[in-house]
């Protein structure tokens, strides 16, 4: 049986990774305190995958791979990686060489979609996440593009139904609202997954009560948390140990 | 007598890294190329891909390869170990690509899932085989699969596999004589899957 | 001065099984589970009869739009800050009260101190904005230091001492002030059960008996702003009294609707010693003063924070000990300097006091720093 996923987010702006409230960042630390703070090397066996996103302003690439060498060396676990991606040649390199999926967020709303058909035909539409980000706005869903900057007066259940259409693999939704509040999951979310999609949801979860409950959901593949702050340590281990105590699907190695 | 090499197919496309990081861990050693005599004379192989069928036909053709692989493998007898798309090349042919047929070295097609369950097959899922050889000494069989395409376990009982389920029993994994196929990802299935790639080398 | 002494008889260290809060910390009471008062007021406050006093409260603004005194309503003493803004907010739009805002600048404001208070004057609402005899403010934060360990003594007896000058030469009779610290976050239950408190408690809680003994030693005839005024009748008609009596006070929700409502700005890094960067960064001498906290105490900022992001939901208590171990124990060297420059003071002088409120029971100095002895479970 097809058991859920626990995704973790890393977010990178400028040579630091941050925590993120409602899409306000603050920095914790530089790539060194990651690698001394969750030592993926030896935590990466308690999640099932990792995204790390470059939200940088000014985006400098060869900077975001060296640290995503660095935080990813010695681990084994699917790596999906994005920031302003929107042509074939950028995910290109990236699949090649670093990661195992794309992530696209603002890129689709590019004029041209072509770069994703690019992708899907040559990597396949699985090294795809599509990411979607909404706020509640009197009682409709719109999605927020560009880290959540720009409002794009689209309804999310309008453009969920268009990405059905697209060839990508996961989606992955994000909750503006929610996002960094520890108040858990925005409930009203499940009435939107409507496509048998491997659809992600994230934005609130706080601690391992808040993934529960959703992740019995059958619309729910998987759940991405970027809470940097909250799982610090030994955080995602004890967070595995605790759903898995809850009779999740949640796969197990050895543990 | 050296110690026996790995030799990754290199397609020029797909995440090769992360399979010559992992079989770096468990220290075997890997030689990355498409040059038809290194393959010849490699000790045994291993078939990666990731996208399309047909790209990977194409890639095939492009580096002259098919030839080559058949005769180190069927002539020479090498072992080699096809993972996901590299299995699908391995089959006959697959819905994914109409006009173009695999290697043939396992009679079997690939389709795509039924539409009741979601697609692509995304995340981590068990298997269970009797007698595939590469799982033999693992505990709980998780793998990470990333797919849409797959073939039928009903049309694939002649072969030793391994068995998983979305929506239907499809092949995990396939094997017979030195060929084996995997579906899902080992290089990116933890410590399950490094203990694959462990197993193929040590057969 | 009445603060509380670890003795070998109290020496029992141990942490609240549901938040993280210390044994240490002053007048804080457990029950048998060693679940802390702060815990069992948080549980207690989902059953509560909120609507009685909610009722009390609507009642109380009767009786002053009754009683007419002067303009404004109330006093509503604020820095910008989350606290301050969400009773002002609640007051104006949900009860139709004029408060005049009273805001005390405090010594070494720091920028985003500066632009949150800003962003607060620009809303509809009248602020009187204090600033006092700069030298008097100084020397009562280095006595405070210095004596009682608590750098801006002066500032936090100024915060409660001013209003009550302006709530006078305006006619107010009532002052709200935030949260009662005893109750949401561990103390004295005394005020649990009534709206009302008086100058006495101030004096005895929140300057920890200091406040006679401090300002004996300002010898200024400038202090009108920092003095206790004598209980005289004008005084004696003033009403003290908190916000989280009558609604459930929850910080984090303030946050936000001073976020949405007042524009407040958080850091764009983590706070000195905490992991949060939302409350509490309007002046630079907070971090010294939550550092002595954890020096004589045990706990510093992040335990506090963790706490109240554990009782809200936030996190669990294993996360919330991940980082107390993380962030707690931060000697706030980059501002060193603007300390010593401030007070006048050497970095001799400096740590010499903190080697003084450094609990040694607690601490024990290793490469020229305090370590902690214990290891927080």
């Amino acid at each position: 049986m097809l058991q859920k996923r626990i995704i973790f987010s890393l977010l990178y702006k400028d040579g630091q990774y941050v925590q993120s409230r409602n899409f306000v960042t603050n920095s914790i630390g530089d790539t060194d305190w990651i690698v001394k703070n969750y030592n993926f090397e030896n935590i990466s066996k308690y999640i099932d995958e990792l995204i790390i996103l470059d939200i940088s302003e000014n985006k400098n690439m060869n900077n975001f791979l060296k640290s995503v060498e660095k935080i990813t060396k010695k681990t084994f676990v699917p790596l999906s990686l994005g920031g302003g991606l929107r042509s074939f040649s950028r995910a290109k390199f990236f699949l090649k060489n670093i990661c195992d999926k794309v992530v696209v967020n603002t890129g689709l709303f590019s004029e041209n979609l072509d770069f994703i058909f690019e992708i899907s035909d040559f990597f396949g539409n699985q090294s795809i996440i599509a990411s979607v980000d909404y706020k509640n706005i009197k009682n409709h869903k719109y999605i927020f593009k560009s880290n959540g900057l720009i409002e794009t007066k689209i309804k999310l259940e309008v453009f969920l139904k268009r990405l059905n259409q697209y060839h990508i693999g996961d989606i992955l939704v994000r909750s503006i609202d929610r996002d960094g509040t520890g108040q858990g999951l925005d409930s009203s979310i499940l009435n939107d997954l409507n496509f048998n999609k491997p659809y992600i949801i994230s934005g609130g979860c706080g601690n391992y009560k808040h993934f529960i409950e959703f992740l019995k959901n059958n619309k729910i593949s998987g759940i991405s948390t970027s809470n940097l702050l909250n799982f610090v340590g030994d955080g995602l281990k004890n967070l595995r140990i605790e759903i898995l105590n809850h009779k999740i699907n949640l796969p197990k190695w050895g543990l | 007598m050296p110690k026996a090499k790995i030799t990754l197919i290199d397609l020029g496309y797909g995440n090769n890294k992360s399979i010559i990081n992992a079989l770096k861990y468990i220290e075997i050693d890997t030689v990355v190329t498409n040059n038809e005599k290194k393959i010849l004379n490699s000790d045994m192989l291993i078939l990666p891909g990731v996208g399309a069928f047909n790209t990977g036909v194409k890639y095939l053709e492009k580096f002259n390869l098919i030839e080559t692989i058949k005769e180190t493998t069927l002539i020479k007898k090498r072992k080699i170990l096809g993972i996901c798309l590299g299995m699908h090349l391995m089959g006959k042919s697959s819905e994914e690509g109409k006009k173009k047929n695999g290697l043939n070295f396992f009679d079997i097609k690939f389709e795509k899932f039924s539409k009741k369950i979601s697609i692509p097959h995304m995340g981590f899922n068990e298997t269970f085989s009797k007698n595939f050889s590469l799982t033999r000494n693992i505990q709980s069989c998780f793998f990470y699969f990333a797919h849409s395409f797959k073939a039928s376990i009903n049309k694939s009982k002649k072969y030793k596999t391994l068995i998983c389920h979305h929506g239907e029993n499809f092949v995990a994994g396939i094997e017979k004589d030195n060929f084996f196929g995997v579906q899902f990802h080992p290089e990116k299935s933890q410590t399950n899957g490094l203990k694959i790639l462990d197993n193929f080398y040590k057969l | 001065m009445m603060q509380k002494k670890i003795t070998k008889a109290n020496i029992k260290l141990y942490w609240c099984s549901n938040c993280l809060s210390m044994s240490t910390r002053p007048r804080i009471t457990f029950d048998k589970n060693r679940i802390c008062n702060a815990c069992i007021w948080n549980k207690k406050k989902q059953t509560i009869d909120w609507k009685k006093r909610r009722k009390q409260l609507e009642n109380l603004f009767k009786q002053v739009k009754k009683n007419k005194t002067s303009d404004f309503d109330c006093i509503v003493p604020v820095s910008g800050g989350k606290d301050g803004s969400y009773v002002c907010y609640k007051l104006i739009n949900e009860f139709n009260i004029k408060p005049l805002a009273v805001s005390i600048n405090p010594p070494l404001r720091t920028e985003l101190g500066r632009k949150n208070l800003e962003n607060f004057s620009k809303q509809k609402i009248n602020l009187i904005t204090l600033d006092l005899d700069y030298e008097i403010m100084k020397k009562m934060n280095l006595y405070g230091f210095k004596f009682m360990g608590m750098p801006y003594f002066g500032w936090l007896t100024a915060v409660m001492t001013a209003p009550l000058r302006v709530a006078k030469a305006f006619n107010i009779n009532l002052l709200f002030y935030g949260e009662d610290g005893e109750i949401e976050y561990g103390g004295l239950g005394k005020t649990k059960h009534s709206p009302f408190y008086g100058t006495d408690y101030q004096k005895k809680i929140y300057l920890e008996n200091g406040y006679d003994k401090i300002i004996k030693k300002i010898n200024n005839k400038n202090d009108y702003f920092f003095k206790y005024p004598k209980k005289d009748e004008d005084y004696k008609k003033i009403k003290l009294t908190h916000w989280s009596y009558f609604e459930n006070w929850d910080p984090y929700r303030n946050y936000i609707i001073a976020k949405k409502f007042f524009g407040l700005q958080e850091n764009k890094v983590s706070n000195v010693g905490t992991f949060t960067n939302f409350a509490q960064n309007d002046q630079q001498l907070y971090p010294l003063h939550t550092y002595l906290m954890y020096l004589k105490f045990g706990f510093g900022r992040a335990n506090q924070d963790a706490c109240i992001e554990i009782r809200r939901g936030a996190m669990d208590r294993k996360q919330g000990i991940n980082l107390v171990k993380l962030y707690d124990n931060q000697y706030p060297s980059d501002l060193v300097p603007i300390y010593l420059d401030y007070y006048g003071i050497t970095k001799k002088e400096f740590d010499d006091t903190l080697n003084k409120f450094a609990n040694k029971k607690l601490f024990k100095k290793i490469n020229g720093f305090w370590k902690p002895k214990f290891v927080i479970k």
